[in-house]
Parts: structure tokens; C-alpha cells; sequence
């Protein structure tokens, strides 16, 4: 039992350090454009003061990472699952160590959305404003844009997991399923939309429980992609 | 560790094909075992069963009386290399084998090197650029240096020119012998590699034909050769697997042993008795009607 732990963890660090490396590009490029943007562009002139308010790095970011994680969790059962059961490693522990590789590259993401956020403030403070309210803390930001992104990842595993199982037909029910997963994020987290089940979920509640609420879901949405993805993948055939 | 593996009643279908029916086998630790079959045998399902790559859809696969699939501290010991193109694969070849050494626990680095080196592997070179020699010599290496209990190679030669596939098999006999493990090697090019072989498993359309050691399969057979008449009455009631008629002279292949009384009335009539290749009972067991000439 104890050997399976360390294999988890080790496939988890090994997982971490290659997907992470694989984003560095991505995370330099977006960055190189948003300091030239802010350079060449006065966005009090183009944008009105609410929009300006949302331009921050943070949330300037945010689309990358999920476009990042959603390919990268497409590629995980083909590109990793094949290649650690071929090694001789068991689909478990490759369940177990890409899920909290996945976790922890949603965490180090933010991390550093957050710390280039910081410095930001420091040389041109913006009224900041995230989709969580304009009082909300730096430790509720990167929890919450954590999970979305984490989410993302998710769905494309989902979406990677059923084509390679299932073959065409799979996707048919695996990509729906991932588009319900981000489509329920969305509702559960952004206030922009005013859908049926936002205005319920927030009608009557108090902001705290609101949240509270927001995170029960997430968290059950994130448990049942777990369970889909795991037993989608738990005796699935390698291709060779 | 040995590993002693015991398949039982294990079939694979493949939508309303049969990859592999029923098909029970014991392979005890410390051996070489040459899997022969014909091209469609099931010789790759059974071996990817071996690898725990899929999961049979009856029977078990046990390996020192655990069930194999999904087990973390028994699929560790298989290390299973096929022929397998590595086109999509941009690392180096020195990375590319650092990473699994990682994964393996009886990977032996050192003998690694040596066998780059004896084979003039390229370390700094993409493993995708490889040519295609080259990515079958180091699927070979990542097979032979993992030094795994169990060591599948599955026809991963086929991609070799002759002097290289001859340097494989004298590392295999030389590895073997000073790190004893149960190694399965799958083939077709059964007469150049028969000499590798303790004992011959043959599977044919999914079925296990014949399982035993060389030797005595060896032993079992004789080619009968002399005046037709006298060879038709010498054969006579014996289990014939292939005849050949030329002018006179008969050549009638056999697979019972023969008597030592047997052997002396083939001398007093002039009968030639020779040998018979695992390649020879490869052909004629696996043949089907109408293929290879009359029988």
C-alpha cells in the first residue's frame, strides 16, 4: 500500500513539472501581451471606467488558463494513462496522481496570476474587480479561479477519457457532459449571467451562503466528473 | 522474484471475433518461451493480457497466485515492448529511457548504457528522427536493461536487419543466463530464433495447439524418407503431418516418437530418418486446407 502512495505522488510531481512546463510559453506570451496592451493602450479612453476596472492581469489570464487545462485534460488518458500503463503502472495510480497534478497546476497558475496581479497594484493601482464582487479577498480570487480552472481541466479529461474509450461514439455523450460541467461553473460563479437557476440560487440567500452554496455544487459537480472519468478509464483497453 | 503465471479459461472477443478462446496456460518462472502463431494467432491479445494493457473478457490471469490486472505491485514487474512506432515521441533517446528507468524498479541503468553502446543507439538524437532499425533496437533495449520478472518482447525484432536481430538474441541468452526470468518472445521467424527457445507455446486461431519443451517437441517428430512403398508401409497408422513425393522417393514427416525397434527396422530397410524443426511443425500444424501444396 505504502509503495502505491509514493507511485500516486511521484506520477502527481512528475505530471505537475511536465504540464507545467509545457505552459511556460503560454504564461510568457500572455504576459508579454498584457504589458505591451498596457503600454500602448489607455484603456480609460477606450473602455468605460467599469469595464477598465476588470482589466486586470488576473482576469486577463484567466481564459488562457482554462483553454490551457482544457486541451492539456484532453490529451491526459491518450498521451499519460497509455503511457504509464505501458510503463507498468496501474490506471489508479494514474487517476490518482493526474487528478492532483491537475489541482496543484490550477493552483501554481493562480499563484502566479496572483503575484503579477500584486505587483500590478503596486505600479499602477486599479479599482480592482473580479466576478466575485468588488470587496472580495486575494485568498477567495485564487480559490475560486483555482477550482474554475481545475474545471476546465476536468471536462477536457472527460472529453479525452470518452473519445479514447468509446471511440467517435463516445463523444457524443462525453462532450455534452463537459459542456453541462463548464455551463453549470459558469452559473454557479459568474454573476453576468441571469439564468433561471442563478437568480434561484442567489434570490433569497445571503452573500455568505450564496457562496456556500456555490462551493457545495462545485464541489459535488467536481466529484460526480471524477467518478465519470475514473470509471470510464478503470479498465479501459491501451491502444499499442 | 520469480513469477510463476497461470492462465485460466481466458477469451478475448473482439465484437463476434475470437481473439483468443478459452485458452488455459501455465508458464513457470526462469524460462524462455517462444509464443509461435501465424499472423491473427492472438498472439498480441494474449500478450497484452500478460501486460495487464486490457483486461480478459473471461477467465483470470494469475501471477504468483494474485490476480494481475490493476495490480500495482505485480504490473511493476511486467515490462511488455512491441513493435510499436515512436513517431510522435520528441525527446531525446536520453530522456526518453531516463523516464522509464524511473518507473521501472529492476531497471538496470548501467547495462543500459552498454547495450546503446553495443548497438550504436544515438542518445542525443529525437526518438522520433530513429530510424526505424533503430526505434525496434531501443524497444529492445528498454526490454532486455528493465530486467522485469516477467519480459515480454512482441516481435519487436521485426523492424532489425539480420546482424542486429543476431546480436539481440545472443544478449537475450547472455541476460538471461546471468539474470535467470521468465522471458516470452512472440515470433514467426521461428528457425532463427528456435535455438532461444526452453519451450514452445504455439497458438493457432486463438487456441493453444501446442505448449511444451523444445526438446520433446523435437523428440516427438522425425521425417521419414526413402522408397515410396516402403515408407507408405512403414508410416502406417503414425500421425502424419506432411507428405512430399518426388519421382520413387517419399518424404513423410511424423509426429510420434519413435521406438528403438522402430528405428532399427528403418535402418534394415533403408529409410532415412532426420530431424524435424519447431519451423517445420510450425508450418504444417498451423496450415490450413488448401495452402502450402497437397498435403
Amino acid at each position: 500500500m505504502e509503495q502505491n502512495k509514493r507511485k500516486d505522488l511521484k506520477i502527481a510531481f512528475d505530471m505537475t513539472f511536465m504540464q507545467f512546463g509545457w505552459s511556460t510559453w503560454m504564461i510568457g506570451i500572455v504576459l508579454l501581451l498584457f504589458i505591451s496592451l498596457q503600454i500602448f493602450t489607455d484603456f480609460k479612453i477606450v473602455l468605460n471606467d467599469e469595464e477598465a476596472a476588470f482589466q486586470g492581469f488576473i482576469h486577463f489570464i484567466e481564459n488562457p488558463y482554462k483553454i490551457f487545462m482544457l486541451v492539456v485534460g484532453i490529451l491526459s488518458v491518450p498521451k499519460f494513462l497509455s503511457w504509464f500503463v505501458k510503463t507498468g503502472i496501474t490506471r489508479k495510480d494514474y487517476f490518482t496522481g493526474a487528478a492532483i497534478a491537475a489541482l496543484t497546476l490550477s493552483a501554481i497558475f493562480m499563484i502566479i496570476a496572483v503575484i503579477i496581479g500584486g505587483i500590478e497594484q503596486l505600479i499602477a493601482p486599479v479599482n480592482f474587480v473580479t466576478y466575485l464582487g468588488e470587496g472580495a479577498s486575494w485568498f477567495l480570487i485564487f480559490l475560486v479561479y483555482t477550482l474554475n480552472i481545475f474545471v476546465y481541466y476536468l471536462a477536457g479529461w472527460l472529453i479525452g477519457a470518452g473519445n479514447y474509450r468509446y471511440s467517435g461514439w463516445g463523444l457524443l455523450l462525453y462532450i455534452p457532459g463537459a459542456l453541462a460541467l463548464i455551463f453549470m461553473m459558469d452559473l454557479l460563479w459568474t454573476n453576468q449571467l441571469d439564468t433561471p437557476l442563478h437568480s434561484m440560487l442567489s434570490l433569497d440567500a445571503s452573500e455568505n451562503l450564496s457562496l456556500f452554496i456555490s462551493f457545495g455544487v462545485s464541489i459535488v459537480l467536481i466529484g460526480i466528473s471524477l467518478w465519470v472519468i475514473r470509471v470510464t478509464t478503470k479498465r479501459v483497453r491501451v491502444k499499442l | 522474484m520469480t513469477a510463476d503465471i497461470v492462465i485460466d479459461q481466458v477469451s478475448v472477443k473482439y465484437k463476434k471475433f475470437h481473439a483468443l478462446d478459452r485458452v488455459s496456460l501455465k508458464l513457470d518462472g526462469e524460462k524462455i518461451y517462444g509464443l509461435i502463431g501465424r499472423n491473427g494467432a492472438g498472439k498480441t491479445t494474449l500478450l497484452s493480457l500478460l501486460a495487464s494493457f486490457a483486461k480478459p473478457d473471461e477467465g483470470s490471469i494469475q501471477m504468483n497466485g494474485q490476480p494481475l490486472f490493476e495490480n500495482a505491485e505485480l504490473m511493476q514487474r511486467v515490462t511488455c515492448v512491441y513493435e510499436k512506432a515512436l513517431n510522435d515521441e520528441s525527446e531525446k533517446v536520453k530522456t526518453y529511457l531516463e523516464a522509464i528507468a524511473e518507473y521501472k524498479p529492476d531497471y538496470d541503468t548501467d547495462y543500459a548504457m552498454e547495450l546503446v553502446e553495443l548497438f550504436h543507439l544515438p542518445l542525443n538524437k529525437p526518438v522520433y528522427k530513429l530510424s526505424k532499425g533503430m526505434q525496434s533496437v531501443l524497444n529492445a533495449i528498454i526490454g532486455l536493461a528493465s530486467r522485469s520478472p516477467i519480459t515480454i518482447f512482441d516481435e519487436t525484432y521485426s523492424g532489425m536487419d539480420a546482424p542486429t536481430r543476431e546480436l539481440f538474441y545472443q544478449q537475450v541468452l547472455e541476460d538471461h543466463a546471468r539474470y535467470p526470468r521468465t522471458m516470452i518472445l512472440s515470433t514467426h521467424l521461428v528457425s532463427e530464433m528456435d535455438y532461444l527457445f526452453e519451450e514452445a507455446v504455439i497458438l493457432h486461431k486463438g487456441k493453444v495447439l501446442l505448449h511444451e519443451p523444445v526438446d520433446a517437441v523435437l523428440e516427438k517428430g522425425a521425417s521419414i524418407t526413402g522408397a515410396a512403398e516402403l515408407v507408405d508401409e512403414f508410416v502406417a497408422g503414425m500421425h502424419q503431418i506432411h507428405t512430399q513425393k518426388l519421382g520413387g522417393t517419399k518424404s513423410v514427416m511424423v509426429i510420434d516418437p519413435l521406438t528403438e525397434e522402430q528405428l532399427v527396422r528403418a535402418a534394415q530397410s533403408g529409410l532415412e530418418i532426420g530431424p524435424v524443426s519447431l519451423q517445420d511443425l510450425f508450418i504444417h500444424l498451423t496450415k490450413e486446407e488448401g495452402q502450402h501444396g497437397a498435403k
